[in-house]
Order: C-alpha cells, then sequence, then structure tokens
C-alpha cells in the first residue's frame, strides 16, 4: 500500500501547530451528528478534526433518551435533535455518604442563624441530585471525545441537569449554535500572522507541515517493511516527493538551496524526530550513521522479557507489576545504558501486541496511594483508582488482554494485575502465570505461624516443565472455592445441581478442634482429589485468575518458614 | 442500542408525507384532552387559522399530571395508520412547558432548520422559506 502523501496528509493541520487555534483549547459546542461523523487525526489518535479544526473537548445539550445506571458511573444517551451520544458521567465519591446526612437535618426549622454545617450538606445534596436524570430531563455535558469499540461516546469533566420549564435554555441553544458554526466552526483556521513577517511565520509553519507528512511516511514505509536497520540514503527517496510537490506549489522561501540541500535537511529533521520519540536508535555512534528500528530489536525484547520474568517471581513485584522506570534501570544494566524511555515502552507496546506472555496492565496519569489492597478486584479497583485521583473520568484505563504463551502450550488466557504507585504517565508490565499441568498431594505438615495450623504439601507441574512444592492450609483452598463458586455460578450447580461439574471440597469443622494431625491426614485424600479435578476442568476456571494465582509459587514456598 | 434521533416537527407536518413511519420526533402542542385507561392524549396546535390534531400515546410516560390547556413539549416515534385519520405519536418523553414563548421556538427550529439546508450543498432545494432572521454581518 503506498503512501498517499498528497491530499490526506496536507488537509490536517500540523500537529504542532494545533495550540495556535482556539478551537482546540475550547469545549466547542457542535451538533451531536457532527461529533459522531468527524473524523480522528492521523497525527495523534484522541484528536478529531471537524472541516480545519483540531479539537478533542465538547460541550452538548440534550434530552436524555437513554439511561444506564453502575455503582460509580452514569451512562446517559443525548439526544439534541441531530443526533445521538452516549455520555459517560463518572460519579462523585463525597455523594456516596450522602445517604444518612440528608435525613438529619434540623426538623425544627426555627434555629435562626446560619448554620454553616446544614448549608454545606443542602448544597451537597443539592449538587448530587443535579447529576442524577431521568429519561426526559435536560442534560448539559462537558467533556472529551473518546472512541470506543467502534462508537463515539463523551467522557463528561462536567454534567448536570438543566432546569428548563418553558423550553428558554433550549431555545437560546437553538437560536446560538448557527451564529457559532458560521463565526467559528467552519471557517478555517488562519494561522496568526507574524507582525515583523507574514512569509516568516508562513515559512517555518511550512516546513512543520513537511516535517509531519515526512515523518508520517517514513514511520508507515518502516512498518510496512518490517525494517530493521537502515541508513539515511536508504530511506531518502521517501521525502523526493513531498519536496517536489511543495517547490512545484510556492516559489521556495529561501533562495539558493538546492534540491538535495532541502532534502538533507528535512532528513536530519526526520530521523531526529523519530529518535526522540524512541521509534528508532542508533546502536554504536560512529561516522557511519546506521539506524535501528526499534520494534524489530529482538535484544532488547529479549533483554525486557528476561526482566520481567524474574522480577515478578519476586514478591515486591509479583502482585503489582514492575513499574516502568524500574524495568527501564534494569534493562539498562544487561543491555545497554543508551536507551531511553520512550524506546523501552515503545517496544514494550509492541511486544504486548504480539503473543507474549505480557501484558499492559494499567495506564494512568495521577499519583496514586501505595497503599493498594493486595485483592485486586476488577470493579473495585476501577473505582478505587478513580475515587482517589484527582480525575474523574477516563485517566485510567484497564486493559484486560487475551494473551497466547509463546512456548509450552498454546492456551489463551486473560490475564491482569494492578499498579500501585506512580507519580507521572505510566505504564507497567507484568508476567502471566503459567498454567498448571499437573497436581499431587503428597503430605502434611504442621505450622507454627500465626497459630497451630496444618499445611498440604502440593506438587504442582507447571506448563513451562518445571514443578515445585507448595503449601497450602484448608482455609485458602475453602477461600478459592468460595470465590469459584461465586464467579461460575452454573458450573457451581447453583442454577441446576445436576450441572455442577466443579469439585466438592471437604467441609469446613465448625464444632470441634480442627487444627490436629488426624482431621489434617483424614483430609489430605480429599483435597488431592480436588486439586485433581479442578486442574481438569475446562479452562475457563481451571485456567482462571483465581486459580492460577492458588498454585503459583509464594515467597513462602521457596523459603518456606522454620 | 440508542434510539435515534428525533427531529423537530411541527404539528401539522406530521400528518403529511415529510414525517416517515417510524420516525423518531420533537414536537409541541396543547393538551386537549386525556384518557387514562386508554392512555390515550390529544395535542393541538395552530397554524395559519387551522387546527391540527394529533393523538399521543402515553403508555410510556405515565403516570404523569395532565394539566388540560398547558402546553406540552414530547418526543417519540410515529405510527402511521392508514385509513384512520392523522398518525400516533408514541411518546417516550413528555414534559409540560406550559409558559413557553411559542413564537421565538418557531422561529428557533426554522433558524435551525435552514442552516442545516445551508449546510447540505446542492441537496434538497429548499421547501422552507430559509431567511436566517439573525444573521450579522461576518
Amino acid at each position: 500500500m503506498a503512501v498517499n502523501l498528497g491530499d490526506a496528509d496536507a488537509d490536517e493541520l500540523p500537529s504542532m501547530l494545533w495550540g495556535l487555534d482556539p478551537v482546540y483549547s475550547a469545549y466547542s459546542k457542535l451538533y451531536i451528528t457532527d461529533i459522531l461523523q468527524m473524523k480522528e487525526s492521523r497525527q495523534v489518535p484522541g484528536v478529531y478534526f471537524y472541516k480545519t479544526h483540531p479539537l478533542f473537548q465538547v460541550d452538548v445539550l440534550g434530552t436524555v433518551v437513554y439511561k444506564r445506571e453502575r455503582d460509580d458511573f452514569y451512562c446517559y444517551g443525548v439526544d439534541d435533535s441531530t443526533g445521538v451520544i452516549n455520555c459517560l458521567c463518572w460519579k462523585d465519591e463525597k455523594w456516596s455518604d450522602q445517604g444518612e446526612s440528608s435525613k438529619c437535618r434540623d426538623p425544627s426549622g426555627s434555629s435562626r442563624g446560619f448554620n454553616i454545617e446544614d448549608e454545606l450538606k443542602r448544597l451537597k445534596e443539592a449538587e448530587r441530585k443535579s447529576t442524577m436524570l431521568e429519561i426526559g430531563d435536560l442534560l448539559r455535558v462537558r467533556g472529551t471525545v473518546k472512541t470506543s469499540r467502534d462508537a463515539r461516546e463523551i467522557r463528561a469533566n462536567c454534567f448536570y441537569k438543566v432546569n428548563d420549564p418553558v423550553m428558554a435554555v433550549q431555545i437560546l441553544h437553538m437560536l446560538e449554535m448557527p451564529q457559532l458554526y458560521r463565526k467559528c466552526y467552519d471557517q478555517p483556521f488562519q494561522m496568526p500572522k507574524d507582525d515583523l513577517g507574514g512569509t516568516e511565520a508562513g515559512g517555518s509553519s511550512h516546513f512543520h507541515r513537511l516535517l509531519s507528512r515526512s515523518v508520517l511516511a517514513l514511520k508507515e514505509f518502516l512498518l510496512e517493511k518490517e525494517v530493521a536497520r537502515f541508513r539515511p540514503y536508504d530511506v531518502e527517496f521517501l521525502l523526493h516527493p513531498l519536496i517536489q510537490s511543495c517547490s512545484a506549489e510556492q516559489e521556495s522561501d529561501q533562495p539558493g538551496t538546492s534540491f538535495a540541500t532541502q532534502i538533507r535537511k528535512l532528513l536530519k529533521e526526520t530521523l531526529s524526530v523519530l529518535q526522540d520519540e524512541g521509534q528508532i536508535f542508533r546502536k554504536i555512534r560512529t561516522a557511519d550513521e546506521v539506524y535501528n528500528v526499534t520494534e524489530q530489536d529482538k535484544d532488547l525484547h529479549t533483554a525486557i522479557k528476561d526482566v520481567l520474568r524474574e522480577d515478578t517471581k519476586r514478591e515486591k513485584y509479583a502482585e503489582k507489576g514492575c513499574h516502568v522506570l524500574h524495568i527501564l534501570s534494569s534493562v539498562r544494566q544487561r543491555y545497554s545504558q543508551n536507551l531511553s524511555r520512550e524506546r523501552l515502552l515503545n517496544c514494550n507496546r509492541a511486544l504486548v501486541k504480539k503473543p507474549s506472555p505480557i501484558a499492559q496492565i494499567s495506564q494512568c496519569v495521577c499519583a496514586l496511594p501505595a497503599e493498594w489492597t493486595s485483592r485486586p478486584h476488577k470493579g473495585r479497583a476501577r473505582s478505587f483508582m478513580t475515587r482517589r485521583s484527582g480525575f474523574q473520568n477516563d485517566t485510567v484505563e484497564r486493559v484486560s488482554i487475551r494473551i497466547q504463551l509463546d512456548r509450552g502450550g498454546s492456551r489463551t488466557r486473560s490475564a491482569f494485575c494492578l499498579i500501585s504507585s506512580c507519580a507521572s504517565e505510566a505504564e507497567v508490565f507484568t508476567m502471566q502465570f503459567r498454567t498448571v499441568l499437573d497436581v499431587k498431594v503428597v503430605d502434611v505438615e504442621k505450622r507454627r505461624n500465626p497459630s497451630k495450623h496444618y499445611v498440604y504439601l502440593i506438587n504442582v507441574t507447571y506448563s513451562d516443565s518445571t514443578s515445585h512444592i507448595i503449601y497450602r492450609r484448608y482455609s485458602k483452598f475453602f477461600d478459592l472455592q468460595m470465590q469459584i463458586l461465586d464467579k461460575f455460578p452454573i458450573e457451581g450447580g447453583q442454577k441446576d445441581p445436576k450441572k455442577r461439574i466443579i469439585p466438592f471440597l471437604p467441609g469446613k469443622i465448625l464444632f470441634r478442634r480442627s487444627h490436629v494431625r488426624d482431621v489434617a491426614m483424614k483430609r489430605l485424600r480429599f483435597i488431592d482429589d480436588y486439586c485433581r479435578a479442578l486442574v481438569r476442568l475446562p479452562p475457563q476456571i481451571s485456567q482462571s485468575e483465581e486459580v492460577l494465582r492458588f498454585f503459583e509459587t509464594k515467597p513462602d514456598d521457596i523459603t518456606p518458614p522454620v | 442500542m440508542l434510539p435515534p434521533p428525533a427531529v423537530f416537527h411541527f404539528l401539522w407536518e406530521i400528518s403529511t408525507d415529510l414525517v416517515k413511519d417510524g420516525a423518531s420526533v420533537r414536537t409541541y402542542g396543547r393538551l386537549i384532552s386525556y384518557e387514562p385507561e386508554e392512555s390515550k392524549a390529544i395535542l393541538s396546535g395552530q397554524q395559519s387559522s387551522a387546527q391540527y390534531n394529533m393523538s399521543v400515546q402515553t403508555t410510556l410516560v405515565e403516570p404523569f399530571q395532565p394539566t388540560l390547556g398547558a402546553q406540552y413539549f414530547v418526543l417519540g416515534e410515529i405510527e402511521k395508520t392508514d385509513g384512520l385519520s392523522g398518525a400516533i405519536l408514541h411518546a417516550r418523553t413528555l414534559s409540560n412547558v406550559d409558559g413557553v414563548d411559542l413564537t421565538l421556538l418557531q422561529k428557533a427550529i426554522m433558524e435551525q432548520r435552514c442552516f442545516f439546508k445551508e449546510r447540505l450543498p446542492e441537496m434538497n432545494v429548499q421547501a422552507f422559506n430559509c431567511k436566517p432572521s439573525y444573521m450579522k454581518n461576518l
């Protein structure tokens, strides 16, 4: 597929100049039909173009025609008579504790004077009420445009119910929108003129335009041809059509520059941009300029995988994953000091896309508390993160990816983990659990901490052909069973007992002493049967996160306590 | 999953061919009768000294406080039945907007329509009187 350097790129304003357009920084009041139809920018996904204006934030006013409520957010479908769009509106944490306070207001009302606590409570209550809407109410939403699963939606930064008893607000909205379009959105974006000389500003913006086109062209070429290494003169030919087409359009603004000089300058700038982005790099700084492409760098891939594999065995990283800066310093030690963070991120992203046991965990742009709970749970975690973060909307995205092992069996499974603190933009990665091939309970051992109990010695053989003895006590088995029965009610026989496939666990002892050797020995056989049956269940259960986590080695299994 | 957008129409346009069967519309009118047992309300509007009536199926928006003589704003789907006079609007939302400035509302709807017609180049030759009354010199 040849890169069309002609019109498609020329239409889009180069990303370096977007900040100059006031529409970009404002919440644009657009018709919903325009929001749904506008194109996503080729240069930066997440930014959209309405005619010549780049934008990503919008402001809509419309009737609620669809409502979906969850614990932590509302999803309202808004109709403004030109189109309908979903608006994701996160609930504010402080409203969730409004339940009792609204009832304990002063009933007498005879208290004179200004009781600030009461007034604050009433204010909070009013705020909360303004976010609870029903179908038919008028809603105003200001937020960012997102495309998720092929559907456009708005992630609200601010949303509230509009009281419009005589339709005055809607009428005003209908009257002002056409004016707004005529004055702003439909007007082509004009570059602000430089006072010193129009040509200077024009020249530099022209160069920027050229630069973004050449960066895009080079990126697509490297991707398409799967280039691993190249020299500058190998890719020079890609820039020829750009310079040729532009010199045909206008007289050269710098008299005396030859075609060759222009090409060289453009090439130098393009390569420097790509280096800064981490897409290409130079392994050895010699006179011979050889550039390597990050995505194809196998050594870097293996270095990253090794670091992750080793580190995620350690307790510090096992549940929470490895912060990207940690990976950066480890990989620098083994691979090359000359590794930029952008390059690492590029590589990680490429690894995550390919079938590999590495999964991306999360991406967040805020500071999270370090005391993150060690029992991750999807829904709770998400709401926890959004509540604690300064931002309410989607700065936290959790990615759960189905991956394939690259050795030892080709089972697919989904796996995810959660992160703890991150100072700034961060991405965290971890290795996933290996599957369990065989299980055998061989013995029972007495333990004294935290109190006297017995653990079962289980010999586990993993899919990477290693085996290990793990130590698990009965209560952990019980917890696991509860989790599985909760998660798989049908397979647990809740609907139809005949359909139960999940094995039975020997019962919990409630009324006599349970921490005696006799009990443990008697249970051993049943625990063994249970484990064997469990790993022979269909993969959605036998390779579920709970089961694999249970059978995965913990630090205490590697170095058992005395 | 999301319903289609409801376009603004006047009562007198609904019985004509401008509005297709099954289309989603927004409209408004004065409530002149309401039968709770059959969930049927009748809205009426006036244009060039002619009265236009339309029946509205209110199953989805009940219960509501009917105020006879008040202006109501309704959003829903049109069902055209051949034989019976007029169309039936199955209301999804119904709200009392008594006190609304009818002339202003009408102007606003026309203004918006004009603008949409302008945006579609060379397509529909104007069926409406396109005089944007609020257009200033740009």
